[in-house]
C-alpha cells in the first residue's frame, strides 16, 4: 500500500506540488532563520538586531506553518474528493478503512520530506538575502561579510522535522474521511462534493470557541493583561474555522452581489460556485484571512504607536539648545549654554521665546532626585505638558511639579507637601500639577519642576543646561532652525535639536521596523494566495464537464476566464474583510494593553492603508486565478463532454 | 421461486431494500428470495430501476439488507461487522465495474496484484498465469491502463477479480463501456472463467445478448424475481424481455 502512495505521487505530480508548496515556504522560512542563526553564532557576532530579526523570522515562518496548515488540509479534501471513486475501488478490493487511512499519510509524509527538502535549499536563499540585509547600513553594529552561511545537521533535521509534522497532522481529518469511503461509490459515478454534512455539534464548537476568542479580547483589554490575546487569538481562528461552512455563504453571497451586477453572468455564475463547495470557499478564505489578520494587527498597531509617539513628539519644543548630546546625537559632555548665547538668542526675531532651564542633583523625601528650575508659565508655553492631576494655572512659589511616575513612586498626590533639598537643607514644597512623564521622547521633560526663584534660593547649580524655544508666528521651523544654528556657531559643545529632527529619529526607528515585520508576514498571505491558486486549480478540475458545457451553451472563453477570476476575487474580498477585521478587533486589544506599558499607543484605525490592503489582497487573488482561469479559458468541448 | 439451493454460492432469503425514509421511500427488493449455483455463470437482468444492480450489491455485502438474510456460501452477510465484510470482500468475493476502475499509476501486472497487495498475500504463481492466459494479457502486463483498448482494460478488470480465487465474481454491466466486439470477447472470458477455471460468476445486465452466454437468467421486475430462464438464449432472453414489457404496458393500460 505504501509503495501505491508513491507511485499514485509520480503519476500525478501537480496534486502533490499543490500539496506541497504550502511547506516549502513554511520551511524555507524557519531554516533560512536557523541558517542565519547559526552564521552569526560561527561569525562570533551577537547583536540584538540580528537577534531580533531571528525572532520575527521565526514567528513568520511559523505563521506561513500554520496558514499552510490550512491550505494543505483543505486542498487534500479537495484531492481525495476527487479520487472517492479509486478510494472506494480499494475498498471494493478489500482495503481496510485503516490501509486507507495509512494510504493517505504516507503521501502526506513522502510529500512532506520533498517540500521539507525543497524549503531548506530555498531556506539557505533566504538565509543569504537576511545576511544581505544585516550586512546593509540598515542595522547597526553586526558584520556578517565574508562569513559563510552554516548549514548544520540541526537545521537539516528541524526542518524535515518541522515541515513532516506539518504536513501529516493536516493530513489527519482527510485521511480519516478518505478511509470512510464507501465501496459502492466505485460503482456510480457519485458526485465528488467535499462538503461534509452540517453537523449541530461542530456549529455549536464553533459558535463557541470563536465567541470566547472574540469576547476575550476587550476583557485583555480592560484587565490590561497581553498575554490573554494569544489563547484568544488561536480560539477565533480555530472558532471560525469550525464554522467556516456556515459563515461562508452568507459572507459570499454579500461580496458576490456587486460582483454579478458588474460582471452579469460570468459574475454571478461565480458566486454560486463559490457557494457551492461553502467548506472548501471558507477554508481557502480563512487561509488568506490568517495573514491578513496579521498583517491588519502589525499596521493598526504600528500605526497607533505612533500616533502617540506623535502626539508626544508635538509636546516637544519647536527647537532645544543644549549643552551635550541630545536624543538623536548620543551623550556627550558640553560647557552649559552661556549667558551670552541666550542673549543672542533672545534677539532673533525668528524666535518667540526662549526659556532658560537649570538643573542640579539633591534629594526629595530624602531620595536623590534632580530638579530642575525655570519659568513656569514660558516652560508650560514651550514645551507640551499632558497633566494627568492638579493644574498649571498657580506658578507661585513653593510648588512642585513632577512627572506621573513619580508621584506614582512616592504615593504623592496633588497637595501633597514634598521635602526638597538642593544642598541647604529641606524646604517643603506643594505638590500643585502631575503630568504624564513622556514614554519615547523624554529628553526635555523633567522629573521635578520648580519656579527658577525657589530653585535659585534652594542653591541650586546656576549654569543652563538647556534653553526651550519657540519659533515665532509665521516663521517656517527650517528658517527659524538656520537661525539658531548660526547664532550656536561659535560654542562648541551645544548641540540644537528640532522637533522634525525627533520625528524622523524616533518615528523613522519605528516605520524601519514596521516595514520588516510587515515584509515578512506578507510571506503568510503569499501562503494563503497559494491556497487560492490550489482551490481554484482543483474547481477547475472539478467541473470540466461544466466548463464544457457552458462553452458549448455559447459562453465564450473570456467570459470562462472571468468566472474564474471572479470566484477568486470573492473568495479574496471574504478573506480579507474577515482578515482586517480580526487583525483590528486584535490590534485594539494590543493597544488597550499596551496603553498602559512603557511602549504606550493610542489606538489609531489607518482606514486608508487598511483599504489598500484589502484591494492588493482582493487584486492579488485575482492574480493567483490566472493560470486556474486559463485553463478554464481552454476547456476543450468535446473531451470536457466526454469526461465522467 | 428458484429450483435449486444446493451447492449454491450465494443465497438470499427474502431480502428487502428500501431507498429513502417516509412518503418518498422506494422500495428497491421486495422480499427477494434467489440462489445462484456455484460453478455457474447467472445473468440477473432487468429493465432500469429494477432492482438488479440493488440485487447484485446486496448479495455481495456491499448494501446491507433491511430484511432478510444473505448467505456466501455459509456466510451470513448480515451478521458480519464492517471490517469482517471488509475481509470478505478481500479474500472471497471479485467486482468487475463497467467502468473498468482500473488505477492509471500503475501497470497492468501492478493493477492485477492489487487486490492480494491489499491483502498481503502471495500471489499463487500458477493460478496467476492461468489468468493472464486466460484474459490473453500476457505480453500487455508492463503497459498502463492508459495504453490498453476497452476491451483489454475490461480483460485487465476481470483478471483483477479473479486474482484472489474468489468465490464468486460480481460482473455490473460489464460491457456497458465496450462496443460489441469488445463485448463478446469479455463475455467469452467470462464464460470460460466458469468453464475452465471453476469459477462462479453473477453478472448484471440489460442486453439480452449478453445473458445468452449465462447459465441462468433471473428476471426482475420493479424490485421482485418475477421469473428465470436455464440455457438461456438470445431469442428467447429478448422474447421474454418483449413479453414483460408488453404486460406491463397492458398493465398501465388497465390501471
Amino acid at each position: 500500500m505504501t509503495g501505491l502512495s508513491v507511485r499514485e505521487l509520480r503519476a500525478h505530480p501537480r496534486r502533490a506540488m499543490l500539496t506541497g508548496v504550502a511547506v516549502i515556504v513554511g520551511v524555507a522560512l524557519v531554516s533560512g532563520t536557523l541558517v542565519l542563526g547559526d552564521t552569526a553564532v560561527r561569525a562570533g557576532v551577537q547583536d540584538s538586531d540580528v537577534d531580533q530579526l531571528r525572532r520575527i523570522l521565526l514567528v513568520a515562518g511559523g505563521v506561513a506553518l500554520l496558514v499552510g496548515a490550512f491550505i494543505i488540509n483543505t486542498t487534500m479534501s479537495a484531492v481525495l474528493a476527487q479520487r472517492t471513486r479509486e478510494l472506494a475501488l480499494l475498498r471494493c478490493l478489500g482495503a481496510e478503512g485503516r490501509q486507507l487511512r495509512r494510504m493517505v499519510r504516507a503521501e502526506a509524509l513522502a510529500v512532506g520530506v520533498v517540500a521539507s527538502l525543497v524549503g531548506l535549499v530555498l531556506g539557505i536563499g533566504v538565509a543569504a538575502a537576511l545576511r544581505a540585509y544585516v550586512n546593509s547600513a540598515l542595522l547597526s553594529g553586526a558584520d556578517l561579510r565574508g562569513s559563510t552561511l552554516t548549514v548544520t545537521p540541526r537545521t537539516v533535521a528541524v526542518a524535515l522535522l518541522v515541515g513532516s509534522v506539518v504536513m501529516v497532522l493536516s493530513a489527519q481529518a482527510p485521511a480519516r474521511r478518505a478511509s470512510r469511503a464507501a465501496p459502492l461509490a466505485a460503482f456510480r459515478g457519485l458526485p465528488a462534493t467535499s462538503s461534509r454534512p452540517r453537523r449541530a455539534v461542530r456549529m455549536a464548537t464553533g459558535a463557541v470557541l470563536a465567541g470566547a476568542g472574540v469576547v476575550a479580547v476587550p476583557v485583555a483589554a480592560i484587565t490590561g493583561s497581553g498575554p490573554m490575546l494569544l489563547p484568544a487569538a488561536a480560539l477565533t481562528l480555530a472558532g471560525v474555522r469550525l464554522l467556516g461552512p456556515w459563515g461562508a455563504t452568507p459572507l459570499v453571497r454579500l461580496a458576490g452581489l456587486p460582483v454579478a451586477r458588474v460582471l452579469r453572468l460570468p459574475g454571478a455564475l461565480a458566486r454560486a460556485n463559490a457557494m457551492r463547495s461553502p467548506d472548501r470557499t471558507a477554508a481557502t478564505a480563512s487561509a488568506l484571512m490568517v495573514g491578513l489578520a496579521l498583517v491588519s494587527f502589525l499596521t493598526v498597531l504600528f500605526t497607533s504607536t505612533k500616533a502617540f509617539l506623535d502626539a508626544e513628539v508635538n509636546r516637544t519644543p519647536d527647537i532645544t539648545v543644549q549643552s551635550g548630546g541630545t536624543a538623536s546625537t548620543g551623550k556627550q559632555a558640553g560647557g552649559p549654554v552661556a549667558a551670552d548665547l541666550l542673549a543672542r538668542l533672545a534677539a532673533l526675531p525668528e524666535l518667540s521665546a526662549v526659556v532658560p532651564t537649570r538643573s542640579t542633583l539633591g534629594t526629595a523625601a530624602g531620595t536623590p532626585a534632580v530638579m530642575t528650575g525655570a519659568d513656569l508659565t514660558d516652560f508650560a508655553h514651550v514645551r507640551g505638558l499632558d497633566v494627568t492631576a492638579g493644574s498649571l494655572a498657580d506658578v507661585s512659589r513653593g510648588g512642585l511639579w513632577v512627572a506621573d511616575d513619580v508621584a506614582a513612586d512616592h504615593g504623592w498626590t496633588v497637595g501633597s507637601r514634598v521635602p526638597v533639598n538642593l544642598g541647604r537643607g529641606d524646604r517643603a514644597f506643594t505638590l500643585r500639577a502631575v503630568y504624564r512623564h513622556e514614554s519615547y521622547v523624554s529628553t526635555t521633560l523633567p522629573n521635578y519642576l520648580i519656579r527658577s526663584g525657589d530653585y535659585t534660593r534652594l542653591g541650586g547649580n546656576a549654569a543652563v543646561g538647556a534653553a526651550l524655544l519657540s519659533v515665532a508666528d509665521g516663521v517656517a521651523p527650517a528658517t527659524a532652525r538656520a537661525a539658531v544654528d548660526r547664532a550656536v556657531a561659535g560654542w562648541p559643545g551645544i548641540t540644537v535639536e528640532n522637533r522634525a529632527h525627533v520625528r524622523s529619529a524616533t518615528v523613522g526607528q519605528i516605520d524601519r521596523t514596521a516595514s520588516l515585520y510587515l515584509a515578512l508576514t506578507c510571506l503568510a498571505i503569499l501562503v494563503g494566495l497559494v491556497g487560492i491558486v490550489n482551490t481554484m486549480t482543483l474547481s477547475v478540475v472539478d467541473r470540466v464537464r461544466e466548463l464544457g458545457l457552458l462553452h458549448a451553451a455559447g459562453m465564450d472563453r473570456r467570459q470562462l476566464g472571468t468566472m474564474v477570476r471572479a470566484e477568486a476575487f470573492i473568495i479574496g474580498c471574504v478573506g480579507a474583510v474577515l482578515g482586517i477585521g480580526f487583525g483590528t478587533l486584535f490590534a485594539w486589544g494590543a493597544a488597550k494593553v499596551f496603553e498602559h506599558s512603557s511602549a504606550p499607543t493610542q489606538f489609531t484605525v489607518p482606514v486608508a492603508l487598511l483599504a489598500l490592503v484589502a484591494a492588493v489582497a482582493a487584486a492579488a487573488g485575482v492574480v493567483a486565478a490566472a493560470l486556474p482561469a486559463r485553463s478554464a479559458s481552454r476547456v476543450d468541448v468535446l473531451r470536457a463532454l466526454a469526461a465522467e | 421461486m428458484t429450483s435449486s439451493t444446493t451447492l449454491a454460492a450465494v443465497r438470499a432469503v427474502g431480502i428487502t431494500k428500501r431507498y429513502g425514509s417516509g412518503a418518498v421511500t422506494v422500495l428497491a427488493l421486495d422480499n427477494v428470495t434467489a440462489a445462484l449455483p456455484a460453478g455457474q455463470f447467472t445473468a440477473i437482468m432487468g429493465p432500469s430501476g429494477s432492482g438488479k444492480s440493488t440485487l447484485l450489491y446486496c448479495l455481495a455485502g456491499l448494501e446491507t439488507v433491511d430484511s432478510g438474510t444473505v448467505y456466501l456460501g455459509e456466510t451470513d452477510l448480515s451478521a458480519l461487522s464492517e471490517r469482517e465484510l471488509t475481509r470478505l470482500r478481500r479474500s472471497r468475493v471479485g467486482f468487475v465495474f463497467q467502468s473498468f476502475n482500473l488505477l492509471p499509476a500503475l501497470s497492468a501486472d501492478e493493477n492485477l496484484q492489487l487486490p492480494l497487495r491489499i491483502a498481503g498475500r502471495r500471489p499463487d504463481r500458477d493460478w496467476t498465469a492461468r489468468v493472464v492466459d486466460a484474459v490473453k494479457l500476457r505480453d500487455r502486463l508492463g503497459h498502463r491502463p492508459g495504453e490498453l483498448s476497452g476491451g483489454e482494460q475490461q480483460r485487465l478488470a476481470v483478471a483483477r477479480a479473479l486474482a484472489g480465487q474468489p468465490a464468486v465474481v460480481f460482473a455490473d454491466e460489464p460491457t456497458g463501456n465496450l462496443d460489441s466486439r469488445a463485448s463478446a470477447d469479455l463475455l467469452g472470458l467470462l464464460r470460460r472463467c466458469v468453464d475452465e477455471l471453476g469459477q462462479t460468476v453473477v453478472m448484471v445486465t440489460h442486453d439480452p445478448a449478453a445473458a445468452e452466454y449465462a447459465d441462468r437468467v433471473l428476471f426482475i421486475t420493479d424490485g421482485r424475481v418475477v421469473g428465470e430462464m436455464v440455457e438461456p438464449t438470445a431469442e428467447r432472453v429478448r422474447g421474454r424481455v418483449q413479453q414483460r414489457a408488453l404486460a406491463r404496458e397492458r398493465k398501465d393500460v388497465v390501471s
